[in-house]
C-alpha cells in the first residue's frame, strides 16, 4: 500500500464498488417496481412497465461492468478523501444543514435559516462573534425582502408568520 | 433567408421593451454572480430562478433565463483568470491560458480577451441560429416520433462517444436520468408507476430539485472539504489598458473564426459548451503557430477556449426550440422550463409562437453585448465577492439552494431528496460519473418513452421502424456509430497494452 492510501479516509475502489453496488440495488428495485405493471405489449403499443423493466435491466448489467472492472484494476491506491480535516469538514457542513431541513417545516425558512446560518457559519469559520451573527440575521431578512417583495412568493413563515404578516 | 431577417425584426420589437431590457440587465448581473460563486452554476442557478417564472410571460422568463445563462458563462471565466478556479466545468479550459496570464500581470489584457472572445463567439452563435432558424424548422417538420426517437438515441450516443467520461459511466448517468424520469404518473397509459405508494412520488422526482442537488449541493459538499478564501492576483482594471487589448484582440482574427464555429457546430449537434471549449483549445493547440506555448500564457488559446464556449451556449438553442433536444445541461433546464409556460417546443413553435422564438432569438443579440459590458464594469466588485471566505459563502449558498428546492412545490419532502441529490452528486463527481447525461436524460426520458412507445403503435411492434425511412435509418446509423467510437478506443487500447 502506498503511503497516500494508508492515509486516506476513503479509498478510492472501496467508493467505486459501494456506488456501483448501491446503483445495481437501485436497478433491482426498478425492475421490481416494473414487474408491479404490464411489462409486455398491451393494445397501445408497449405497456407502462416496459420502458422501466429494461431501464432497470440495463442499470444492472452496467453498474455490474463497473464493479468487475474495479475488481480488476490493480493501481488504486487513489484516495478520495485524503485527510482526516477534509472528512471532519464535510460533517461539519452537513449537520447543520440536514437539521435546517428537518426543521424548516416546524420554524418556517426564516428562522430556520438564521439558526442554521449562526450554527454552520460558527462552527466552520473562524470569524468574529459578530459577523457570524450580522451573516445570520442579514441573509434571512434580505430573502424575505426578496422573495415576499420582489418575488412575491411566499416562503413558509413557522411560528414567525404573525409576526412578519403585519408588514 | 429575408424571411428570417423579417421575422428578426419582429422580434427585436418584443427584446426592445423597457421590461425585457430590465430583465436582461437583471438576468445577467444575476448570471455573472452565480457564474464566479461556486455550487451556483449555470444550470443550477437557471434551475434556482425558473420557478419563480412560473406566473411570468413565457417571453419574459426565457429572455430572463437566458440572459443569466449568458452572465454565468462570462461571470465563470473571470475567476478562472483571476483566482484558477473555474466557476463553471466549461471555463476549465480557460484556466490553462488566462491564469498564467495574470500571474505574469496580464490580468486586464486576459479579462478583456475573455469577455470580447466570449461576446464574439455569442454573437456569431447568434447570427448562425437566425440565419438557420427557418431551414431547421422545415427540417424537422419531416421528423415522426420514430425520428424523433431516432434523435434522442443519438443525443444519449453522442454523450457517451464525447462527452469525455468513461462511456460505462456516462451511460449509467443517462440510464438513471431516464428512469429517475419514469416515475410518478406515465405520460400514455395515465396509471401512476415506480411510487412504491409513497404519496410524493405521484408527481413524480422534479428534475429541478435533481439539477439544485446534483451540481449545487453536490458542488458545495466538494469544496467545503477544504473552504480557504481565493486570493486574487490583481483586481484594477485600466480603461486604457483594455482599449490596447482590444485592438491587440484583433489579430487574432483566424482563431476566433475557428473557435466560433467548432462552438457551433459543437453546440447544435449535442456536445454542448464544456466539450466545446475543450476541442477547440486541442484544435487551436495543433494548428496554431503559437501552438507550443499553449498552456503556459498564450492569449490565443484563452481566445480559442472562450468563443468556442460562448458559441456552443447560444447555437444550443436552435435543436433546444427545433427540435426540443438540448445540447448541454443549462439547455436541458430551460427545456424543462418550457414544458412548464406551456410550451411544446418543435418546429411548428416557429409558426404558432414566432413572438416567443424571436423575441429570445433578437434578446441574445442584445443580453450578450449587456453581458460583456457588464462583466467588464463588474470585475473589481466579484473580485472581492470571491474573497469572502468560503466558510461564510458555502452555507449562504446551501441556503439559497434549499430555498429554491421548496419554492418549487413547497414540500418538505423534495428537501430530503435535494439532499439525497446533493450527496449523489458529490459521490458522482469524485468518482468521474459525468452528471449532465443525467439531466439531460431526465428531461428528455417522457419524450424518449413515448417517441418510443408510438412508434411501436405505429408500426405493429417491429423494431425495424427505426430503419425503414432514409432519414431514420440514418440517425439510428449515427447513434451506432456514435456507440462504436468508444469501443474502437477500447480495442485500441488493449492492442497497445498487448
Amino acid at each position: 500500500m502506498s503511503d497516500d492510501a494508508s492515509q486516506g479516509i476513503v479509498l478510492r475502489k472501496t467508493a467505486e464498488l459501494c456506488f456501483a453496488a448501491a446503483l445495481l440495488a437501485f436497478g433491482v428495485i426498478m425492475i421490481v417496481g416494473a414487474r408491479e405493471m404490464e411489462t409486455g405489449w398491451g393494445s397501445s403499443g408497449p405497456e407502462a412497465g416496459y420502458f422501466p423493466l429494461r431501464i432497470g435491466v440495463l442499470i444492472v448489467v452496467a453498474a455490474l461492468a463497473v464493479g468487475v472492472l474495479e475488481l480488476r484494476r490493480t493501481n488504486s491506491g487513489q484516495t478520495l478523501i485524503k485527510h482526516r480535516e477534509a472528512a471532519w469538514n464535510i460533517v461539519l457542513f452537513a449537520a447543520p444543514l440536514v437539521t435546517f431541513i428537518a426543521a424548516t417545516p416546524w420554524l418556517g425558512i426564516y428562522l430556520a435559516a438564521a439558526a442554521y446560518l449562526i450554527v454552520a457559519v460558527g462552527l466552520i469559520s473562524r470569524v468574529r462573534l459578530m459577523t457570524t451573527l450580522a451573516v445570520a440575521l442579514l441573509t434571512p431578512a434580505a430573502l424575505f425582502m426578496l422573495f415576499e417583495f420582489v418575488f412575491r412568493t411566499p416562503l413558509p413563515k413557522g411560528p414567525l408568520g404573525p409576526l412578519l404578516g403585519m408588514l | 433567408m429575408m424571411e428570417n431577417l423579417a421575422s428578426l425584426a419582429q422580434g427585436f420589437a418584443i427584446a426592445l421593451t423597457e421590461k425585457h431590457i430590465l430583465l436582461m440587465f437583471a438576468g445577467v448581473s444575476f448570471g455573472l454572480v452565480v457564474g464566479v460563486l461556486p455550487g451556483l452554476g449555470a444550470p443550477n442557478g437557471v434551475g434556482l430562478l425558473l420557478p419563480l417564472t412560473f406566473t411570468m410571460e413565457p417571453v419574459s422568463a426565457i429572455i430572463l433565463l437566458t440572459s443569466m445563462y449568458w452572465g454565468a458563462l462570462i461571470g465563470g471565466s473571470t475567476t478562472s483568470i483571476l483566482f484558477n478556479i473555474p466557476g463553471e466545468p466549461s471555463s476549465v479550459a480557460t484556466t490553462f491560458d488566462g491564469y498564467p496570464m495574470a500571474k505574469s500581470g496580464q490580468a486586464t489584457k486576459a479579462l478583456t480577451f475573455a469577455f470580447l472572445s466570449s461576446g464574439f463567439g455569442a454573437l456569431f452563435g447568434v447570427v448562425v441560429v437566425t440565419l438557420l432558424a427557418g431551414k431547421v424548422a422545415r427540417f424537422a417538420l419531416l421528423f415522426s416520433p420514430v425520428e424523433y426517437f431516432a434523435v434522442f438515441v443519438l443525443a444519449f450516443a453522442s454523450f457517451i462517444a464525447f462527452g469525455g467520461g468513461t462511456p460505462l459511466k456516462t451511460l449509467l448517468s443517462i440510464l438513471i436520468g431516464l428512469s429517475l424520469a419514469s416515475i410518478g404518473m406515465d405520460t400514455i397509459s395515465g396509471s401512476v408507476r415506480l411510487t412504491f405508494d409513497l404519496q410524493d412520488l405521484i408527481r413524480g422526482v422534479s428534475f429541478l430539485v435533481v439539477v439544485i442537488g446534483l451540481f449545487g449541493l453536490g458542488e458545495l459538499f466538494e469544496t467545503m472539504q477544504n473552504p480557504v478564501a481565493a486570493k486574487p492576483i490583481t483586481t484594477r482594471i485600466e480603461i486604457r489598458e483594455v482599449y490596447k487589448a482590444a485592438g491587440q484582440w484583433l489579430h487574432y482574427w483566424a482563431a476566433l473564426l475557428r473557435s466560433a464555429l467548432i462552438g457551433c457546430w459543437m453546440g447544435i449537434a449535442p456536445g454542448g459548451p464544456t466539450a466545446a471549449s475543450f476541442m477547440s483549445y486541442g484544435v487551436g493547440r495543433q494548428m496554431s503557430r503559437n501552438g507550443s506555448n499553449f498552456g503556459k500564457g498564450e492569449p490565443e488559446g484563452l481566445v480559442c477556449a472562450e468563443t468556442a464556449d460562448q458559441a456552443a451556449g447560444s447555437s444550443a438553442m436552435l435543436p433546444m426550440l427545433a427540435l426540443g433536444l438540448p445540447s448541454s445541461a443549462t439547455a436541458a433546464v430551460l427545456l424543462g422550463g418550457l414544458t412548464i409556460w406551456g410550451i411544446t417546443p418543435g418546429p411548428t413553435l416557429f409558426k404558432e409562437k414566432p413572438d416567443f422564438v424571436w423575441g429570445l432569438i433578437a434578446s441574445m443579440y442584445l443580453s450578450n453585448l449587456v453581458a460583456v459590458i457588464l462583466a467588464l464594469a463588474t470585475v473589481p466588485l466579484f473580485a472581492r465577492l470571491m474573497q469572502v471566505p468560503f466558510t461564510i459563502n458555502g452555507p449562504i449558498i446551501a441556503l439559497i439552494c434549499v430555498i429554491g428546492a421548496w419554492t418549487i412545490a413547497g414540500s418538505p419532502f423534495d428537501l430530503w431528496l435535494l439532499l439525497l441529490f446533493g450527496i449523489i452528486g458529490f459521490i458522482m463527481k469524485a468518482l468521474d460519473y459525468p452528471i449532465a447525461p443525467l439531466v439531460l436524460a431526465m428531461v428528455l426520458g417522457d419524450r424518449t418513452e413515448d417517441a418510443f412507445r408510438q412508434s411501436m403503435l405505429m408500426s405493429g411492434g417491429k423494431l425495424s421502424v427505426f430503419i425503414s425511412s432514409p432519414l431514420a435509418g440514418t440517425i439510428t446509423a449515427l447513434a451506432l456509430l456514435c456507440l462504436l467510437v468508444p469501443l474502437g478506443a477500447t480495442l485500441r487500447r488493449t492492442r497497445k497494452r498487448g
